[in-house]
């Protein structure tokens, strides 16, 4: 009960559920968007792109810079600095992209000739095909957000901006803090001794964060078990 | 089009939310900084005024607020003046709202960077952004700011000595600092370190305190726990749990030569016996393989289910255990001593204090905040952020004793946290002097507190004087630092052989083996550092010998 006992805990997982959505959602839609174009034989420079982006996945800028980025943006300490930092992914744009490719010119070409345009293709044709990818990168990336801390510690101070790992993660730190130093805290206060050990605290901690998954990933499950291309071309 | 229209309308509704989320945050955001500019401009003009007459200040209780980062990623405070009657105190005597932040070592590198950091910092004294502060002009030196604006601040000359850079100024205030020339009668540094066994196993076994003066002693006594193979609370206790490194202190590893020379008390006579010592009982089964393996934490819940007779560690805390059962207690016992008979010593804690709390040099409160560091700095207000505020939390008893209020002690045992939230003890320990809190402990009622003190007092009287050899420790972030890191880690790896090898001729062998291997991760030029910086650190004390069986 410790571990529920401030309330401040239901306002950290308010924070994280809205990230894991709102991040999942718009992760996922900027990266099919840049997946599909480059995945178009048509699209002018996609090797320069591809080079491009390669070079960002292999260098990584430093946090530091990151953090002199977000400042000049006026990210710090605000919601967005939790999602926009995550809103485009080169690996599982090249995946997803790869996945796209999979998909026979024939349906685009036959959608077009029907007179589509370039966004029904993608949103009505392209999307319902490659369910399975898109279901496998947003449970990626929604245990990502779900899990994540660190960019809350680095760029938020305020309270009302802790994820529920960060929150937790004090929590279980304090205790093991408090009892290193309060050592000799404890021959003083002697009602240091009935909190709980830290090692309970942790697994409390862990089942806390963990359960909400376990008890999602049910649901997400039967999205990898359907099959790809349905109802496309035959032969 | 039905399924296209749900998608297009899911998404629209998340990113909506984002949005309003946003929308929310940087409301917050605007507003507090509407307030904070509105308050600003009249106090700024106040204290601008103020501070031309320094003297005049001294009551100038405008409301202000500061910012105040602490590198320590647990810590968290909600100023709460409203609730909590430690922050209502210090707001209502000086005026001062208190935004802490704090993060890990890179964030507060990453504040440095864009160089804006807060009003006040509190940086780890090892850390390697304690010294870029200090030298990168971002922080103020504390000297010129007492002589400015509060000559009357105190700061005892042994902690600004310690502190004092090349450049002949401090820059921080250290907390957990113990002040030798501050004390009175009766203080005395304690140490972590000890020799502690079960009373309640050593009765019903026969075995007696003295036992464990000798090796021979100690062993034929953790073969009777062995042998009986005692039952506590459903486990079979575990006879010993002991550290190397106090062992080899028993056995009185010196850390200084006859020349004066720094000692390193890994590769002492002393040293290697301690390893044989304890190497013989891990093969007699007196003391179990996962002693090299557990952690802290482990070996504490351990101790708090009874399931271990004796330990050297003092901080591996056992009040559980005697909440559960009141006849059990750890007892002092001991010390060992060795074949040479040297004089057994204890490490004592840290003397030269855990973090240093620097004022921001572009702050545009200097006066209130070197005032406020006066302020928090007094023998009282250490006991006041420990305990809570007098008169609420906690007062003087007859014998100048600090007795905590039944008001406190009912609500701590409802719920700790809510005495923590009204309260506040504990809760801002960024200046505590832990002097005055030890001279006006509670006088020990329970029997555990009782052990617990005479156990403190007992191997507090075997300590020697650390200070000068706190000075070996490299800061991060150097080259040494690494080299030391480097070490350390391979030692542990180094005393889990000695201690777990097949018979002693290993042990020998693996200690000499241990002063190749660290010889190729540039031992000489960490040793060449360190003793550098113990014989500065001598001179500096005035000291010619620092070991006690070198000072005639």
């Amino acid at each position: 009960m410790t571990v529920f006992a401030d309330h401040t805990i239901y306002h950290a997982y308010f924070i994280t559920i809205m990230r894991t959505l709102a991040g999942t959602a718009l992760h996922v839609a900027f990266t099919a968007l840049v997946a599909y174009g480059m995945s178009r034989k048509a699209l002018a420079g996609r090797n320069v792109y591809m080079i491009a982006m390669l070079f960002t996945m292999f260098f990584y800028g430093g946090l530091i810079p990151n953090y002199l980025l977000y400042k000049e943006l006026g990210l710090l300490n605000h919601f967005l600095v939790l999602i926009i930092p995550t809103l485009f992914s080169v690996w599982d744009m090249i995946i997803m992209m790869s996945f796209f490719r999979s998909i026979p010119e024939q349906i685009i070409e036959s959608a077009k000739i029907d007179g589509a345009g370039e966004y029904r293709i993608l949103l009505q044709l392209i999307m319902p095909l490659t369910k399975p990818v898109l279901a496998a990168i947003a449970l990626f990336t929604g245990v990502y957000h779900w899990n994540a801390y660190t960019d809350a510690l680095m760029f938020t101070t305020k309270d009302a901006l802790e994820p529920v790992q960060l929150f937790l993660m004090r929590i279980v730190t304090d205790s093991g803090a408090a009892s290193k130093f309060g050592a000799q805290a404890a021959s003083v206060m002697p009602e240091e001794a009935k909190q709980i050990s830290p090692e309970t605290l942790k697994l409390a901690m862990m089942l806390a964060t963990t359960a909400p998954i376990l008890i999602i990933y049910p649901f997400l499950q039967k999205y990898f078990v359907k099959g790809v291309l349905i109802g496309s071309v035959k032969g | 089009m039905q399924r296209s229209k749900t998608w297009i309308g899911a998404a629209t509704a998340v990113v909506l939310l984002g949005g309003l989320l946003a929308g929310c945050s940087s409301g917050n955001k605007n507003g507090n900084n509407a307030q904070a500019s509105q308050s600003a401009a009249p106090t700024a003009s106040a204290s601008a005024s103020a501070s031309a007459s320094p003297t005049a200040s001294a009551d100038d209780k405008s409301p202000i607020k500061i910012s105040w980062f602490v590198d320590q990623d647990y810590y968290k405070k909600n100023w709460d003046p409203v609730n909590n009657l430690l922050d209502k105190m210090i707001t209502d005597d000086t005026g001062i709202s208190i935004d802490f932040s704090s993060g890990t070592p890179e964030k507060l590198s990453a504040l440095i960077a864009s160089g804006d950091i807060p009003d006040v910092v509190t940086v780890d004294k090892g850390n390697p952004q304690r010294g870029v502060l200090e030298k990168s002009g971002l922080v103020s030196p504390l000297d010129e700011l007492i002589q400015k604006y509060d000559p009357s601040f105190d700061v005892p000359k042994s902690m600004q000595d310690w502190f004092r850079n090349a450049d002949g100024h401090f820059y921080g205030y250290a907390s957990f600092f113990w002040a030798k020339e501050k004390f009175k009668e009766g203080d005395s540094i304690r140490s972590n370190q000890g020799l502690y066994a079960r009373k309640d196993i050593m009765d019903q076994l026969g075995i007696k305190p003295e036992d464990f003066n000798t090796k021979e002693g100690m062993v034929a006594a953790l073969r009777k726990v062995k042998d009986a193979k005692v039952q506590y609370n459903g486990f079979t206790v575990t006879p010993a749990y002991f550290e190397s490194w106090v062992i080899g202190g028993f056995f009185g590893a010196p850390r200084e030569d006859a020349s004066g020379n720094l000692v390193d008390r890994e590769r002492t006579p002393e040293m290697l016996e301690a390893y044989k010592f304890l190497n013989q009982l891990y093969k007699e089964g007196l003391m179990p393989e996962d002693s090299q393996t557990l952690d802290q934490d482990q070996l504490k819940e351990k101790v708090a289910n009874g399931s271990v007779f004796a330990i050297t560690n003092k901080n591996l805390d056992w009040s559980a255990l005697y909440q559960k059962d009141p006849k059990a207690l750890f007892v002092h016992v001991g010390p060992v001593v060795g074949d040479a008979g040297n004089k057994p010593y204890v490490d004592p804690v840290n003397a030269s204090g855990w973090t240093l709390t620097m004022v921001n040099a572009k702050t545009k409160y200097p006066d209130r905040i070197i005032k406020l560091l006066d302020y928090l700095s007094t023998d009282e207000m250490s006991l006041n952020v420990n305990y809570g505020p007098k008169g609420a939390a906690w007062d003087f008893d007859e014998n100048g004793k600090v007795k905590l209020s039944d008001e406190f002690n009912a609500l701590n045992a409802e719920d700790p946290n809510k005495a923590k939230n009204k309260y506040g003890n504990g809760t801002l320990q960024w200046l505590i002097n832990w002097t005055p809190i030890q001279r006006t402990a509670p006088v020990p009622v329970t029997a555990d507190a009782i052990a617990k003190d005479e156990n403190a007092l007992f191997f507090a009287k075997l300590t020697y004087d650390m200070l000068p050899f706190e000075s070996i420790t490299p800061l991060g972030g150097t080259d040494e630092g690494g080299i030391n890191a480097k070490v350390e880690e391979n030692r542990k790896k180094w005393r889990a052989k000695m201690i777990l090898a097949k018979s002693e001729a290993d042990v020998e062998k693996y200690f000499n083996d241990e002063v190749d291997t660290e010889a190729k991760l540039g031992y000489q030029k960490l040793y060449d550092y360190q003793n550098k910086q113990f014989q500065d650190a001598k001179k500096a004390l005035g000291l010619q010998f620092a070991w006690p069986a070198n000072q005639k």
